[in-house]
Order: structure tokens, then sequence, then C-alpha cells
């Protein structure tokens, strides 16, 4: 029999740049996440992780313990927050696992520096012509613009608005190189993740995730289908339960991109495809991804102030349902969407 | 603070496979772009890739069309006068990276029509051909 | 005895011939070709996949990072990819578990695994390798798999009063298993007296302890265990995963664990057998695939994973045991021995296994009737452990 999800607590931490080193960190937020589950890591059978091995330079597979993987089950799955998300929520469905604790890192600072990331782009057709992640995300933007869904005067005013809210110092950076770029920072997030029975026992136990989709499209997309509004709309479809719509408008929207531009568009596309209302201050809370970039990793920060959100209770006595959205990659092709939901949520 | 340094050899040499092989020694010895026509249905991928099976080159361009294109102040890369394009060429399936050469200060417009242009002379790789605008946007 | 629980079945395998060099072939180009042939092989076409996972070890060894953005497009399932599995050389065995989980978790049908190694395309393997340890606790000496197999295997040797001879016949067994695999990339028997008189990388291990460096790509179509096939059909029906600390010292806890037993790979172990319901794995495994990069991991898997009776493996190594033919062989592929592309090692595994429970190995299908078998790997340097069980 399927198992039902529920997130029970997490933490998270960036900053600029940490002024300790990243295993101290990772050790720090594991043992909050636990502490915020009412857990331990006894309890736990699985550590699934997300981090990249180029950006610290050192392969997580050798350093995973700082995760708390030792003595324990072991799935890294670096592409993507989403990815490493729709993992656990499968692991404990399938009965594979019972108590997985989610963990996601990355020391994003160093990029702002130098942006390595042309070596995404392929040496044969990409590199030679320019076409680094930069770039892709300049061409990205354009098309948009082009397509009527990019004013840049309110990618400003975004960007503004999510560095505020992250509370964090913006990148020197001005005009459109700040809302087309990364803001680098340091990051790291944990969440643990258990199996109940029900669904009601989930939604009473912590946050339950209801349903976990995915889409990708590759590094070079056709011109028509640049839009991360479409890919999140794609990812929403193919959901498990892809009929299945929450019965009311989200209570918040928790969204992670590479870059301002590509996350601003994404909510507001879907959101409006959908015809859902969420106030404001309710969309990225915590900031967002773009606005404290930390790599594939980012999403988990988000996720981990969605599930505070419910487990806090700081919503309404009606049924509470929210939407993660996670865009990874140069230009965020690689797209998932999760609706959580709390207490009370589905008769 | 304790620094280590840690020098890297990071140089490669990559093969661009048979397919990959022949769409570029046509480009330098030929002047024609070439894409790879498989699969079932059955596309044609600029630039080429195996996806198993058989499959025919055949002839794309010379016309094309713009997809997007990446402004120059949006990017601190080339400063040639081209810009990095997303184009589809007419007969292709696929859409490909390439370089845009600009004349003159009007800018581009997504679905207009290009031509490729290739160099007098070409080495095999991406800096053989280029696209350039064929009419004023409307 | 059939498992106590099928996760999934295994619908379509491909694997290219291994070789040090692929020049024939991109990244894409791999992917692209090894797809095709795993859903050739499982007689299903793109739009019957709704799921795709690459299994990809460090990318330092392709000098492209995130390569999956290049390599998948236009894949069957691509539209629908669930992520990358990266557990370095044992990336295989856990991203066949997480397309199982998907599958059972009835959220997705058929899942497409794919792997691809282009190994030689950068200055050295140990270069690539390395630029991914520690700079403070791994690179200021030379903290590496063959040294980290070096001390494993002279600790087994002491442990066990063992000497190079004895250490010697499980690359002999893999080589002769070799030549009649032809995927794999070495194909050329040895001698004992070739192993020993072998250049040493790091005493004990020798050149011919150690796995060649190696190209190639395999794929694998997973789907539920209610699918029509037109293949003896063959489960996934257990797994398991375990991981130890990164230093040896670690690991060295009296009567807890040693470094040198294999003590971390026999959790895992267990946990699978567990899964699989399987209670005397000397007597209900018919075959094993172990990942084994070394010979002396070879050695710690058979004992770890229970198929040596409480016996020495390289002591029963030499009597013949482990060989094909004999009750219980082991790498009848010829193993990481005959051809070790990274990425792919742990689906080439499973791939052989599949063969050999079809029926489909060749001149190499091992004597004996197959049922169930195990496969193992292990990520790293030598941290996480991963186990799968295979039945018809």
């Amino acid at each position: 029999m399927t198992k039902f999800v529920t997130i029970t607590g997490g933490a998270a931490r960036t900053s600029r740049q940490f002024d300790d080193t990243l295993e101290f960190v990772v050790h720090d937020v594991v043992v909050n996440a636990l502490k915020a589950a009412s857990t331990s890591l006894d309890a736990v059978d699985m550590v699934v992780t997300v981090a990249s091995d180029t950006m610290d330079g050192v392969m997580v597979a050798t350093r995973s313990e700082i995760a708390g993987t030792c003595g324990r089950g072991f799935l890294n799955v670096p592409s993507s927050s989403g990815h490493a998300l729709a993992a656990a929520v499968a692991l404990i469905e399938s009965g594979q696992a019972e108590t997985v604790l989610l963990v996601g890192w990355g020391e994003g600072s160093k990029l702002r520096e130098h942006d390595y990331r042309e070596i995404l782009a392929n040496p044969f057709y990409e590199r030679p012509v320019g076409g680094d992640p930069a770039a892709m995300a300049g061409l990205q933007a354009q098309r948009l613009k082009a397509d009527g869904h990019l004013i840049e005067g309110d990618m400003e005013q975004y960007l503004r608005e999510m560095t505020k809210r992250a509370g964090h110092q913006a990148d020197s950076k001005s005009g459109p190189l700040a809302w087309l770029s990364p803001q680098w920072c340091d990051g790291a997030a944990a969440l643990v993740l258990r199996a109940e029975e029900s669904e009601s026992d989930s939604k009473k136990g912590g946050v339950y995730v209801s349903d976990v989709g995915v889409a990708f499209r590759s590094y070079v997309p056709a011109g028509d289908d640049m839009d991360p509004a479409l890919w999140i709309q794609d990812a929403f479809e193919h959901r498990r339960d892809e009929k299945l719509r929450p019965q009311h408008d989200p209570v918040l929207v928790e969204a992670s991109a590479t870059t301002p531009f590509c996350e601003a568009r994404a909510v507001k596309g879907f959101l409006a495809k959908q015809k859902w209302i969420v106030e404001e201050a309710c969309i990225n809370s915590s900031g967002g991804g773009a606005a404290a970039y930390f790599g594939p990793a980012t999403g988990l920060h988000g996720l981990v102030v969605a599930s505070k959100f419910f487990l806090e209770g700081k919503r309404s006595a009606d049924p509470a349902f929210g939407v993660f959205v996670d865009l990874a990659g140069p230009i965020g092709q690689a797209a998932t969407v999760a609706i959580l939901e709390a207490r009370g949520a589905r008769a | 603070m304790t620094v280590q340094s840690v020098p890297v050899d990071a140089g490669f040499r990559h093969s661009s496979g048979v397919l990959g092989t022949h769409f570029f020694k046509t480009l330098r010895d030929e002047k024609r772009l070439v894409g790879w026509k498989a699969g079932l249905p059955s596309r044609v991928v600029v630039p080429p890739r195996d996806c198993g099976g058989s499959g025919e080159w055949v002839d794309v361009g010379p016309g094309a069309k713009l997809e997007a294109f990446c402004p120059p102040e949006w990017t601190t890369g080339h400063s040639d006068g081209s810009v990095l394009a997303l184009v589809k060429t007419d007969g292709a399936d696929t859409s490909m990276l390439a370089r845009l050469r600009l004349k003159g200060a009007t800018a581009p417009v997504v679905g207009q029509r290009l031509t490729i242009k290739f160099a007098a002379v070409r080495q095999g790789d991406m800096a053989d051909f280029w696209f350039e605008c064929t009419e004023v946007p409307v | 005895m059939s498992g106590a629980t099928r996760l999934a079945q295994i619908l379509g395998v491909a694997q290219l011939p291994m070789r040090t060099r692929q020049p024939g072939f991109t990244y894409a180009d791999l992917l692209g070709r090894i797809a095709h042939d795993a859903l050739a092989d499982a007689q299903l076409g793109a739009k019957d996949i709704d799921g795709l996972i690459v299994a990809l070890s460090p990318t330092t060894l392709l000098g492209v990072d995130d390569p999956y953005y290049w390599g998948l497009a236009g894949l069957p399932g691509a539209d629908r990819f669930l992520g990358r599995v990266q557990v370095a050389a044992a990336s295989g065995i856990p991203a066949l578990r997480l397309a199982c989980a998907h599958i059972a978790a009835r959220r997705a049908r058929r899942i497409l695994i794919v792997s691809g190694d282009l190994a030689d395309e950068g200055s050295s393997l140990g270069n690539a390798l390395g630029q991914l340890q520690d700079p403070f606790t791994d690179k200021q000496y030379p903290r590496n798999a063959i040294t980290t197999a070096a001390v494993q295997m002279s600790g087994y040797m002491a442990a066990n009063r063992l000497d190079e001879r004895d250490m010697a016949h499980v690359i002999v067994k893999n080589r002769g298993n070799g030549v009649l695999n032809k995927y794999a990339q070495l194909r050329q028997p040895v001698s004992l007296e070739e192993v020993i008189a072998s250049p040493p990388l790091a005493w004990p291990v020798k050149r011919l302890d150690s796995s060649p460096r190696t190209s190639g790509a395999a794929a694998i179509v997973v789907g539920p265990t209610d699918q029509k096939t037109h293949h003896r059909p063959t489960f996934a029906a257990g797994f398991g995963s375990f991981v130890s600390g990164r230093n040896i010292g670690a690991r060295m806890i009296p009567k807890d664990s040693s470094y040198f037993d294999g003590s971390d790979l026999a959790v895992a172990g267990r946990q699978a057998y567990a899964m699989a319901g399987i209670s005397d794995p000397a007597k209900d495994i018919h075959m094993a695939e172990v990942y084994a990069s070394f010979g002396i991991i070879e050695l710690i898997s058979i004992e770890a994973l229970g198929l040596a009776g409480g016996r020495n493996a390289a002591r029963l190594l030499s009597d013949g045991s482990f060989t094909n033919p004999s009750d219980l062989p082991v790498n009848p592929s010829g193993g990481a021995t005959c051809g070790n592309p990274i990425s792919s090692a742990g689906l080439v595994r499973i791939i052989e296994v599949v063969e050999q429970l079809r029926g489909d190995g060749g001149e190499r299908q091992v004597k004996r009737s197959v049922d169930r078998a195990v496969v193992s790997a292990i990520g790293g340097t030598f941290q996480s452990h991963e186990v799968g069980i295979l039945e018809s």
C-alpha cells in the first residue's frame, strides 16, 4: 500500500558568505531540522542530498557524512531540489524508506568572482558561439520580452523586493545584468520527511506533500518554448493526480529559479494560467531563490520556509494549500511543482 | 586563514563523434550546413546527434528564422558586432545557437528572416558560418 | 522461493562494447544510441516512456558540467526527467532503486535509465577524480582509490595470512570470463604469474589488479511488475544502501565494524536480502555481479554478501569456487576487471544479471540455472555501499 509523505520540520541558513566552514553549517542545519521535527538522527533511515560537486570542488558522495549519512542509506540527486524532493517522496511512498532527511548545500559566493558555468555548454556547438548560461539567460529574457511577458522595470522592482526579503545585500551589478544573473550566496537547508499510513495522519502530523510533477527542457529549447511559466504548467500536468486541483487558491507560493526574471515570470504566468490569486506578500516570503542563489539546492530553502509557515500554524482554519516551484539549470529548464497541504485541507 | 592552492590540469581533447565530424567536415570542405534526419517519426536535427538507428544527411538553409537573441548590452561576452542567436534553419526541426552579425544600428526582431554566410577560409568549427538579416523587420 | 516484494520489472537492457576510447560518439550521441537500443530490446516506443533518470558519476572526466542538459535532448522520457543520480561508481544501483520507487509509488509507469562515459578525453583519470577530493585532508597525502584499495588489500592479506599468489586468483578468473564477454574491454586471459609480475601501482595493488580506464554506455528500461514482456520476466526484488564515514579510522570500531572485512557492505546486503525475503544467500543466490575496480573489493564483497558461507573468499577462489561453472558464479561478465566505465558500472552489473536470468548470456551463460542474483557496488573512496536483488 502506498504511504503518505509528511514534512515534519526543516531548517535553513543562507549568507552572502558563510563565516564558518561548510561542513559545520550543514551539520548545524541538519541538527536544527531534526530538532524542529522533534526527532533524532536515529529515526532517519535514508538521507537524500542535493549539492553540486563542481561548485564546492568536493564530491558529494565522499563527504555525505556531513549530512548525517553515516550508518544509514543514501541517495544523491544533485540535479535539482525538485528532483531530490520527488525522490524522497517516491522512496517513502513506495515503502523503501520511513524517515528521510533531505539535505542540500552550496557555496555559491565564489561564483561572484568567477562564474565558471561556461563549462555547462558543450564544447562543439555551444561554447564556440558564446552560448554560456549567462548569454542563454539574456537570450531567454529577450524572447520573453518580445512575447510581452517581461517588463524591465518590473524585473528591477522584483529583484529589489526579493533581495529585501532574503535579507541579503544585492550584488554590485545594476540594470538588466542584475536581474539576468543569479545573486550568488552560500546556503544550506535540511528537511525531515516521514511516512504516514493515511492522508489524514499526514496532514495532522505536518505538511502533506500531496503531489509532485516534473518537466524538462534541454540546454537549447525551441524558440517558441522558452517560457518558464509553460514549463511549470507542464510539470503541474505531469503530476500523478494530474486532474486533481486544490480546492482553494494557495495561501503561499515558494518559487526558486536560477535568475530573478525567470522566477518572476514563472510565478506570474503560472498563477495566471491557474487563475489562482495569492497575496503578494505570500509569494516568495523567503525572498525566492534567485535573490539568494546557492546552486541546485536553493529550492530547499523555500521549501523550509513554506513548511514552517504551515507547521507554525500561521494560516487560517480554512483548507490550506501551498505551492513549491523549482526551476533549476542554466535557464530554469528542470522544472518541479509540488503541492503542499495542511490540516483540514481536503474533506 | 590557511589557504591551500591546488593546480588543476583541465585540458580536454573532445571527439565530435561520427556525426559531428561529418557536420564539421561538410562545413569546412563543401561550405554546406547539413542536418541529420533520423528517428520515428523522423526529425532533422541540427547540429546532429545520434538517436540510434539509421538516418541520412540533408541540406538545411540557406534561409533561417530568428527565434531569439541576446542583446549585446545584456552580456559581457563577444564584442565583435555579433550577438548570440537562437536560429531555426529552413529544413531543420530543431533550433540551434549561432552568431548573428548585425549590420547597422537596427536591432533584430524575433521572427525575421536570416541568411547563412560562410567564412572564406573555414576550419571545420562553428566559426565557419554565421547568420545575417535578410530583410528590414516590419 | 519468490521475493517478498517485487518492486518493478526490467523490460529492456542495452550496453555498448566497452573500449578505452569511443571517438565515434559525443556524450549526447552515447545516450541517444544506448536509449534507442534499450527501447528496442524492450520492444517499446519513445511514447511508452514517462520518466528518465541519468546515472552520472563525476563530470570532471567529461569536461562538461551537468551534461544532461545537452545529453538528454530528444531522449524518450526527457520531458519528465526525474533527476541525476550521483553516487560515484555505485550510481547505477541507486538509479534503479529510484526508478523502482517512482514506479511502485505509481508516479511513473515506465522509466528509462541511461548512463555514458568518455574516460579518455581528459589528461588523466586520477587527476580528474582527484579534483574532487578534499584539498586539506586528501590532497596532502596520496589518498585515492588505488591507495585505499592497497590499504584494504594489505590488511586483508595480513588478517587472513594470504600472499600475493592467493590474491591473484580473482583476477585470473575474471580475465578468463572476459574472454567470453563480447562487451568486455579486456578479452585476453592472464596467468597468475603475469598478475604477480605486473608493475605495482601501490603495493600490494598491481596494474593487473586494477580495472582499466573505460568508455562506454548502458541503459535499462524499468516498468511495472504486471507488464507483459517477450523476455523471461526479471524483477527488482530488494535493495540495500549503507554509508560509512569518509576516513578509514572512523570505520575501525572494535567489535562493531572494520575497514577490512566488508562490514559496511554486509549491512546493505542484509537490508536487500530482507526486502527480497532471502534468509540464506549462499543457498538462495545463484550468481552475483559485484562491482570491483580492484580484486580485493571482489573478495571482500563475496564475503560481505554472505556468499562464502563464512569462509575466506580468496582461498575458495583458489580452489575453483565462484568460477563459471560453479555453484555460485561471481562476475561471469569478467567484472570491472575487464572494463570499468564508471557512471555505467552499476548498470552493467544489472544488465549482466538480467541477461543471465533471461538465458541470454551467450558464450558466457552460467552453467547452472539462475533464478535469483545479487548485484553490488561501492562508490566514492569506498564510503557508499549499494546492493540489489534481481530475480525471475
